[in-house]
């Protein structure tokens, strides 16, 4: 390989290296509104079907079924308040107490939080 | 009424009396018949003192406990005497006994004695009898008709008197019938002595006419004589010459016949001046010295005999009857225990009938059970030897009575008294006791009485009372012998009323009414087992209350009312197995709730209110009722609001099922006290239920 084709392609991973945290960046909660803590725990009926985001820390596994999933408590980062959280085993995610995520969730019926989306944070 | 002793006149139709001439003394011989054995006045002193013989007496004593100590009591209080048999109603004199009749009545007699004042004129009707006795005793009086006479119409005098109950009008008639049978017996020795001497003429007259037929006939005379025995009946013409002929022998060799109904006389000369004779027959009982009037003779003859044995036989008859009927009435006196009449009647009886005749036909066998040898021979002066026995045994335990009763010692006097009055009701020598004493023995009697019949019921207070009050009439009443005995039975009593108590306490309620019992048949007033029955009829009714009282408040759950009377309640239902359990589960759920308010008490003291209200509502679901759990919890809510509202949203969304807003409640009231026990519990359950949910709608998929 010639030493021009050699920087072209230099160039062309670390523009890559740019790029792709951007675009994975614009599609990943940055734009999800914040999940409202204080209404949902006043009437979570209300917020049925709603999709929010929400940074937490793990606090505690509260149940788990093999192949189903399992139930997390998390502490919200804004709020200081414990909210459970269900992470289907479909993620695959490993979770540790004291991590903070940034979960994609969904109000689903009875105001159960269903984790879409998970990142570390 | 005392009759048995009638039966002694049967006895007499059956008594033969040996045949003699004259059975009575000659009213005018002027000899009086000796005394057969006595020698004794009437007055006479000295005999021995009257000694009964005992009878063991029979003491009525029930199928208890206390029979021994009724038969104490009975004896302490015993009035009757060692004669009296009180269950046949007999009293013992000298082996014999007494016929009394219902001995109740006999004693209701010895009572109305007591209370009654003396005979009226009884002075008087003594002297009278005293007169009596004078007149016909062999001592001061010369036995003379008149004597004799003389007390008969005593008799009669006596007999006025209230004290001599007839008995002497009895006597006097029984005189007077002897006396008309003994003038009856001598018309009858008149009409023998007549009879007598006609019977010696026509013997002389036949054995006169039979020599001269011998002299003249021979043989034919003796043949006449004895055909006319064959022919005793022999009819010679006019046959209706009764056999009233009297044939008189006169100075010149005549015989003179008086025959015939007609009471015509024939006067035949049978002298022959050729001084031949020459049978003869005559009609009308003409004299003849032939055969056929010498039958004539020989049959009246015949016929003067027969009556004389006819007469003699009659006499013997009607004596012998009037003896054993004066017999008769004498040892009927004697055994009505009227020995002053007895004495009497033997007395008359000694000068109505000879000295040989004084020998008992009649109650001979009563008689001998008097006497200690059987071998003697009874005669009238036997009744008169035991009559003057009793008098004197009467009079010497009056005696007693009054020696007993001025020494104070009064139930002895008593006892004494009744002893005497039995044997002597009718002599003066009870009848005129002293009134005075007579009503003090009375008050005793009655007193004695009353506490006899008072341990008999078994009122032992009434008993020990009246024993006092007896102590202070007499001085010889054993009264420490009854206290004793009644305090025995108090305590025996009182011993059975604790084993009742204590076999209720156990729940033996059947062996605490048999003790209730014995209690009470030992002594029926113990004021004891009427506290006992009512308290038992109080915890009867507290049962019956609490019954009310325990279902009221566990159909409201008030277990709070319940666990505090929680003591009185399982006394009421120790035997019941329905509300007894309950109780017992009531008592443990309370118990919990008391545990939980002291842990409550304990952590508000430090200061940890969460954990208090979490024992609080541990508690209520024990007691959710309970005023004071609920006051606990009124007073502490303020304090713990957000956390109960949270744990009480989180209940009520795991009711409704919506369980992950419920997990979200639990997690919040954990924030708020993270040593909840109600929150991690909330959260463990809800957070299954959860998965369980999820589990149906996420399809599992376990990777290899």
């Amino acid at each position: 390989m010639s030493p021009s084709s050699k920087r072209f392609v230099t160039r062309f991973w670390i523009l890559a290296a740019l790029v792709v945290p951007m675009f994975f960046a614009s599609g990943c909660g940055r734009s999800g509104e914040p999940f409202p803590v204080r209404a949902f725990l006043s009437a979570p009926d209300n917020l049925q079907g709603n999709r929010y985001s929400l940074e937490a820390e793990i606090d505690a596994q509260l149940n788990w079924r093999e192949g189903v999933g399992r139930l997390i408590a998390v502490r919200t980062l804004r709020d200081d308040a414990r909210l459970p959280v269900f992470i289907a085993d479909s993620l695959k995610a490993n979770l540790l107490v004291a991590q903070r995520y940034r979960f994609e969730i969904t109000v689903r019926k009875g105001g159960l939080l269903y984790v879409e989306r998970l990142k570390k944070l | 009424m005392r009759r048995f002793t009638l039966i002694f006149a049967a006895l007499a139709t059956v008594t033969a009396a040996r045949a003699q001439s004259d059975l009575f003394n000659a009213p005018n011989t002027g000899t009086a018949a000796p005394a057969a054995a006595t020698g004794t006045a009437a007055n006479a002193t000295g005999s021995r003192a009257g000694a009964t013989e005992s009878l063991a007496r029979a003491v009525n004593i029930n199928s208890l406990e206390s029979g021994t100590l009724l038969q104490i009591i009975n004896q302490a209080f015993d009035t009757n005497s060692d004669s009296i048999n009180p269950e046949n109603g007999t009293m013992n004199w000298k082996g014999h006994s007494y016929d009394m009749g219902q001995f109740r009545v006999f004693r209701g007699r010895f009572e109305r004695y007591l209370s009654l004042p003396p005979t009226r004129d009884q002075d008087v009707y003594g002297a009278t009898l005293d007169e009596i006795f004078k007149l016909l005793s062999t001592r001061t009086a010369n036995g003379s008709q008149d004597s004799v006479v003389e007390a008969w119409k005593l008799l009669y005098r006596a007999s006025e008197y209230d004290a001599d109950g007839g008995n002497s009008l009895g006597v006097a008639n029984q005189i007077f019938n002897a006396w008309r049978i003994r003038d009856e017996k001598q018309a009858f020795t008149v009409t023998q002595t007549e009879l007598q001497r006609i019977r010696r003429q026509q013997s002389a007259s036949v054995v006169y006419a039979g020599d001269t037929m011998a002299a003249e006939t021979g043989k034919n005379a003796a043949d006449a004589i004895s055909g006319s025995a064959i022919l005793g009946n022999l009819s010679t013409g006019n046959s209706n010459d009764s056999g009233g002929t009297t044939t008189t022998t006169g100075n010149n060799g005549t015989t003179t016949t008086t025959g015939g109904q007609n009471g015509s006389r024939n006067n035949n000369n049978n002298n022959n001046n050729n001084g031949n004779t020459q049978p003869k027959q005559t009609i009308g009982g003409s004299s003849t010295v032939g055969p056929v009037g010498q039958l004539f003779r020989a049959r009246e003859l015949a016929e003067t005999e027969a009556k004389i044995k006819s007469l003699e036989a009659a006499g013997l008859l009607s004596v012998t009857q009037a003896k054993l009927q004066f017999q008769s009435q004498i040892m009927s006196l004697f055994l009505q225990r009227r020995f002053q009449h007895a004495l009497i009647a033997s007395s008359f009886y000694r000068y109505i009938f000879k000295g040989s005749h004084q020998n008992l036909e009649v109650g001979k066998k009563e008689l001998s059970s008097f006497l200690p040898s059987t071998d003697l021979a009874l005669t009238v002066e036997t009744i008169e030897f035991l009559s003057r026995e009793a008098i004197n045994d009467i009079n010497s335990g009056m005696a007693a009575v009054r020696s007993n009763y001025d020494d104070g010692r009064k139930v002895a006097a008593l006892e004494r008294l009744q002893e005497t009055f039995f044997l002597g009701e009718y002599m003066p020598a009870v009848t005129q006791f002293e009134p005075a004493r007579k009503e003090a023995l009375l008050t005793l009697y009655r007193k004695v009485d009353e506490a006899r019949k008072l341990a008999d019921l078994r009122d032992y207070d009434a008993v020990i009372g009246l024993t006092e009050e007896i102590g202070t009439l007499t001085k010889d009443f054993r009264a420490p012998e009854v206290n004793a005995a009644v305090r025995s039975a108090q305590r025996m009593s009182t011993l059975s009323l604790n084993a009742a108590q204590q076999a209720a306490a156990t729940g033996n309620y059947s062996k605490a009414q048999e003790f209730v019992e014995k209690a009470a048949q030992l002594w029926p007033l113990n004021p004891a087992i009427k506290n006992y029955t009512e308290n038992m009829a109080s915890q009867a009714d507290l049962g019956t209350q609490a019954g009310v009282v325990f279902d009221d408040a566990f159909k409201r759950d008030d277990f709070r009312r319940i666990y505090e009377k929680r003591a009185e309640l399982a006394v009421a239902f120790l035997n019941d197995n329905v509300r007894g359990p309950q109780l017992k589960a009531v008592i443990d759920r309370m118990a919990r709730v008391e545990i939980y308010l002291a842990q409550t008490e304990e952590l508000l003291a430090q200061n940890n209110a969460y954990s208090a209200w979490e024992a609080l509502a541990a508690a209520t679901a024990f007691a959710p009722n309970d005023v004071i759990l609920n006051q606990r919890m009124a007073q502490l809510a303020p304090r713990v609001a957000e956390f109960i509202g949270r744990l009480d949203q989180a209940k009520r969304y795991e009711t409704e099922q919506r369980y992950a807003a419920s997990l979200t409640q639990y997690l919040a009231a954990q924030d708020i006290h993270p040593a909840s026990q109600i929150a991690r519990t909330g959260l463990t359950r809800v957070s299954e239920s959860i998965m369980t949910q999820l589990a149906t709608e996420v399809p599992v998929t376990v990777e290899k």
